[in-house]
């Protein structure tokens, strides 16, 4: 009885180790986030000598991401007035351009588009840091006098919270005609393209889309500095780069999921 | 001292521990200016460490790094054109930039310092990428390069700083006995070449005699013993013989 009294309370006292650690390690992942992001800021002096590096760093992100985020938006937007239509039944489907239209500027826009970047640019931004971490090129670098926050972090940083409102815009351009799309050959949906447009047209406001781009330069700009914090945290050894690479990925997400929620909060208020 | 009559490095009662593991323990020892020191020892011997910390890439945890009196962590968030001197390391996997070309890489600090630019530029990088015969690899990039050339190259990058200080992390790891000959080659050019001081960490003694003025052993955290080079085969201290007869210099 004693034994396994004793049992159950180390097996508690490690979960409550374990519960502590992972707190802290996501408190040092935030402070020292918050650290590079105001080295980050204060280097903005610098945008124009870094404008070649910012403009290839756009490519880079935009190239890597355009053909899946097609895909995603075509999909998601199919996949919603599908789904849509069918709680609609027995109901006036004319309302499926509104909802598709909404849906995918203020929510699935953004968030899916943040999750792609941060799944493909996000985490190829952690490893490469983590790389040059482990082969001692910050290092390096830091001998050469060189700024890590301008030469590195502040065109990923511009070039992020840039590019993602534009991919964003995209899918959701993507995302309504593809909605439309799926309006013109299911059977099962009872309205004309033509409503479907018109429905879209009369609710959704211009400040619906911008909405939607504000929060892609929010989560372009927390996902770019959290994948270059946690690239920059590797220390020694390659498995730390296959690890920083997992990590930027899952606090992206968390990250990108509690700004959406502040944001919306926010705009709500307004 | 001014920085035209060398640099003199100056470790106090260093400490370093990593976790539980002193490195370091109350580590002393002096680098004149234009000497080139070389400091062996075992793996793991904490080396590397004291080269970090002579470049202000590490805080030691207690104890002074003094670089011609400045402390090293100081020196080194000193605008790159307010210095008082240069210091430039080679690092042990070369460190070049994977993005940028060799002619890239070595131009870095004079371009982004906005000290060379246009013509200028071109023949500051191309001398020191001649200084380590390496100018017919100017496009190429580290990955097309071999071993020995990326050690060249990066020796490159740091003479293009035109350093009073020069730091070398273990140069010839990983180099075959020819390559590193090769390397000790680029060394004995810059010593005729400038007055530097120079630090060298390794565990090959046939290359630290080929470079060194003065031959340090670093054992248990601190400088066990220190001899010059023309003195080394008579050095009677235990480990130290121990190392030169597993050299078979003996």
């Amino acid at each position: 009885m004693q034994a396994a009294g004793r049992l159950e309370a180390q097996n508690s006292q490690g979960i409550l180790t374990r519960i502590g650690a992972s707190v802290l390690y996501g408190l040092e992942i935030l402070g020292q986030s918050v650290n590079w992001a105001l080295r980050t800021l204060g280097s903005f002096g610098e945008i124009p000598k870094r404008a070649g590096l910012i403009l290839d760093e756009m490519v880079r992100i935009g190239t890597s991401s355009l053909f899946i985020s097609s895909f995603l938006a075509f999909f998601v937007g199919m996949v919603l007035v599908v789904q849509t239509a069918d709680q609609l039944e027995g109901y006036p489907q004319e309302v499926l351009g509104s909802i598709v239209g909404l849906s995918m500027t203020k929510e699935l826009g953004p968030v899916l588009m943040a999750f792609l970047l941060a799944g493909r640019a996000g985490s190829a931004m952690a490893a490469e840091l983590a790389a040059m971490q482990v082969y001692e090129e910050i290092a390096a670098l830091r001998t050469l006098d060189i700024r890590v926050e301008s030469y590195l972090i502040l065109p990923k940083f511009i070039a992020t919270a840039l590019t993602l409102p534009l991919l964003i815009l995209y899918a959701d351009i993507i995302g309504i005609l593809a909605g439309a799309f799926a309006v013109a050959i299911d059977p099962a949906i009872h309205v004309s393209v033509n409503a479907y447009f018109h429905n879209l047209q009369a609710y959704l406001k211009f400040s619906d889309i911008i909405t939607g781009m504000v929060k892609g330069l929010v989560f372009g700009a927390v996902t770019a500095i959290l994948s270059c914090t946690i690239g920059l945290r590797a220390r020694r050894g390659t498995e730390e780069i296959s690890n920083a690479t997992t990590s930027a990925v899952v606090w992206s997400f968390i990250t990108v999921t509690v700004f959406d929620y502040i944001i919306a909060r926010i705009v709500l208020i307004f | 001292m001014k920085p035209e009559e060398g640099v003199r490095i100056e470790l106090k009662q260093v400490t370093k521990a990593y976790g539980d593991k002193r490195v370091l323990d109350e580590l002393n020892l002096v680098v004149e200016a234009g000497e080139t020191l070389v400091v062996i020892g075992k793996s793991g011997q904490g080396k590397s460490v004291l080269l970090r910390l002579s470049a202000g890439l590490e805080r030691p945890d207690s104890g002074e790094v003094l670089l011609n009196g400045v402390p090293a962590d100081t020196y080194r968030i000193i605008p790159a054109q307010k210095k008082p001197f240069r210091m430039a390391m080679v690092f042990q996997g070369s460190a070049l930039l994977n993005s940028l070309s060799v002619f890239e890489n070595v131009a870095l600090y004079l371009k982004e310092h906005g000290m060379a630019k246009g013509e200028d530029l071109d023949m500051l990088v191309m001398n020191a990428l001649t200084s380590v015969e390496l100018e017919h690899a100017r496009d190429l990039y580290p990955t097309e390069l071999s071993g020995g050339m990326r050690k060249r190259a990066a020796i490159a990058r740091a003479l293009a700083t035109r350093p009073d200080v020069l730091l070398f992390d273990e140069p010839t790891a990983e180099l075959d006995p020819l390559l590193s000959a090769e390397v000790a080659e680029v060394i004995h050019k810059i010593q005729s070449a400038h007055r530097m001081t120079i630090v060298v960490v390794t565990h090959n003694l046939v290359f630290a005699r080929q470079v060194a003025d003065r031959i340090a052993l670093l054992e248990d955290g601190r400088i066990a013993c220190s001899v010059k080079v023309s003195e080394l085969l008579n050095a009677e201290y235990p480990p130290l013989r121990a190392f030169i007869e597993a050299a078979a210099l003996a």
